[in-house]
């Protein structure tokens, strides 16, 4: 059995299948906020698979996650605090739908969103 | 379909007749006493890769018609993509013909219909060829199958040198008459070149072969009412390829579509003392295709597989002795692309990634022992065999490992007279699960998990596995004699039994 066992080890390297992703969210005017958090409403969503990530936690106008290598359907819905203490919505709604879905292929990818504010 | 069948069994049925063969001095009861005994399949698979090789298998030729019945039940199905019964008649013709001092040819042919119970989680044909790469579904049903399959080689042995040829062709067809209706049309074609060297009183040879397999897979469903299921692309450990779940016809068509070969070394003895050993090597990758999405290529499967045994037979004329150790290593591994969207009606591969991968070890050890006497022999035949499995799907990371060990023991005899060949034997074996573990995520479908952990507690379960067999022929003449034969098995595990009842009935010559 310890035969059987030492030659079942497999040896998966889950660089190839994950992407290290920042999210970028292009501010109008170039305005850059403090912090973020993703609400509710937003959602990435594999094509293929139909897994479900979350944005998590901006720091600054990005935000750091790991992604299943794969094509994503995304609304981005971000409550938004500025240093000077003003809370904004903006919305990204530009990928949702299977004809614009983003690419998400490379080992480390940048996607970059450009944001409109709604509230 | 029925006609081309038709015709080639006739072939093979005339293939005696056309060929001529080497008349054998021996009767039908020596005959086949001699070709098979309970020591015969120890080491047969030194023989069975290499056509070369199987001419050396026997000295006497011998030649069998039969129909049979087989019949399965079982309280639980072992595996529920295999249903929990089967019922299926049957008809062989095997032919195997030393045509003179140098040819041998092997002919087969064989039909097959019946009908497998409860099938749950397996839409496709062959499961276990195909695995985890099926289509299945929750509700299943019964699943009618029909086979044919026919095979012939022709082998020539010179002084030095030996060479075969053969080739064997399967076709089956599985359906449904019930939603989701299955209806499932496979084609498996197999074909092999085989030669080697012989020295002092040994045959040491090389086979190559190739296989092409394909499956066209379909489900309908005639309900007015709508589909009552959804047929699910299986990736392994209860998972599936989502975005093609669904009923619509683009998702419940599917084409598997493989290729492999084979190589393998063999080293038989030209009497039937002395070793026999092989080892062999062969790989089958079978690709998943949607044909209703432009043949949308879904996943690959990668089947590798190492194997050796090595035996040594004993013949003496009081005592026959046979010892065998045997092992397989398989790595199955599962490749699913990732497409794009399809938004332009195609369905482009942007990556593949490897992420369903099964390792399968199997060792076994067997020996056996003829004791002569008089009236025929009595016999011995203990075995042991050890299995591990271990199976991983990469994200969401699933895994099931186990592992068993078998101990069995056959004890029986046999009874030889001019005209009545008699076999009797009682076996029986406790399956011992060594270890067993499986890990899913707990956001796992409920059905799903019911399935993985139903299947490994199934395999990985203490059992008790007892079975009888008995084989009366009677000549009618010194070329001909009839036979009936009738097998039962049955195992115990958890307070569940499984039975198997095999009967045959036909005629050697």
């Amino acid at each position: 059995m310890a035969l059987f066992a030492s030659a079942c080890e497999r040896d998966y390297d889950d660089r190839e299948l994950f992407s290290q992703v920042r999210v970028v969210m292009e501010l109008p005017n170039g305005e850059e906020c403090e912090s973020a958090v993703a609400m509710e409403s937003s959602f990435i969503t594999e094509y293929n698979t139909h897994e479900r990530y979350a944005f998590g936690g901006f720091k600054g106008n990005v935000a750091s996650l790991q992604l299943r290598k794969g094509i994503y359907t995304m609304l981005l819905d971000v409550t938004l605090y500025f240093p000077d203490g003003t809370i904004r919505v903006a919305r990204n709604a530009d990928h949702t739908q299977p004809a614009t879905a983003i690419k998400v292929l490379d080992d480390e990818q940048e996607i970059r969103l450009k944001m409109s504010y709604i509230r | 379909m029925k006609r081309i069948s038709i015709i080639l069994l006739c072939l093979v049925m005339a293939l005696p007749a056309l060929s001529r063969p080497r008349r054998d001095s021996l009767s039908v009861v020596e005959r086949v006493a001699r070709a098979d005994d309970a020591l015969t399949s120890i080491g047969e698979a030194a023989y069975d890769g290499s056509v070369a090789a199987s001419a050396y298998r026997r000295k006497v030729s011998l030649s069998s018609l039969a129909i049979g019945y087989d019949l399965r039940r079982e309280q639980e199905a072992m595996l529920q993509a295999e249903g929990d019964g089967l019922s299926a008649g049957r008809f062989n013709a095997e032919s195997y013909m030393h045509l003179n001092e140098h040819s041998t040819v092997e002919a087969s042919a064989s039909y097959f219909r019946g009908v497998k119970r409860n099938v749950r989680w397996n839409s496709s044909s062959d499961y276990s060829l195909l695995w985890p790469y099926i289509g299945a579904d929750s509700i299943g049903g019964d699943l009618s199958s029909e086979q044919y399959m026919f095979g012939g080689s022709y082998a020539h042995r010179a002084e030095r040198f030996a060479y075969g040829v053969g080739a064997s062709y399967r076709a089956m067809h599985e359906f449904r008459r019930v939603d989701p209706r299955p209806r499932n049309i496979t084609s498996d074609l197999q074909a092999q070149l085989s030669g080697g060297y012989n020295f002092s009183s040994y045959h040491l040879g090389a086979a190559i072969g190739v296989r092409v397999y394909s499956q066209e897979h379909s489900v309908d469903y005639f309900s007015m009412a709508g589909a009552n299921t959804s047929q699910l692309p299986m990736t392994g450990l209860g998972t599936y390829y989502d975005r093609f779940a669904g009923s619509s016809s683009d998702y419940t068509n599917y084409e598997f579509d493989g290729v492999g070969y084979n190589i393998s070394l063999q080293l038989v003895p030209t009497q039937s003392e002395g070793w026999r050993a092989v080892v062999g090597y062969k790989s089958l990758s079978i690709k998943r295709l949607l044909p209703q999405i432009n043949n949308t290529p879904l996943t690959k499967l990668i089947v590798d597989e190492l194997s050796a045994s090595v035996a040594f037979r004993s013949e003496g004329s009081r005592i026959r002795w046979a010892v065998g150790a045997e092992g397989r290593y398989e790595i199955r591994r599962g490749e699913e692309n990732l497409l794009n969207t399809g938004s332009l009606s195609s369905n482009i591969v942007l990556a593949t990634f490897t992420m369903y991968e099964c390792h399968t070890a199997e060792a076994a050890i067997t020996g056996g022992v003829e004791f002569v006497r008089d009236w025929g022999y009595l016999f011995l035949r203990p075995r042991v065999e050890l299995l591990s499995v271990d199976a991983g799907y990469r994200y969401p990371e699933r895994r099931m490992e186990f592992a068993t060990a078998d101990g069995a023991l056959d004890i029986g005899a046999r009874y030889v007279s001019d005209k009545w060949l008699i076999d009797a034997e009682i076996g029986g074996g406790y399956v011992v699960g060594l270890s067993h573990s499986l890990f899913m995520p707990a956001d796992t479908e409920k059905a799903m998990r019911e399935m993985v952990s139903s299947q490994c507690a199934n395999f990985a379960s203490d059992r008790l596995h007892l079975g009888v067999k008995v084989s009366a022929q009677r000549s009618l003449n010194s070329r001909l004699a009839l036979f009936l034969s009738g097998a039962w098995q049955m195992y115990e595990r958890n307070s569940l039994m499984g039975n198997v009842a095999q009967i045959e009935a036909g005629i050697r010559f």
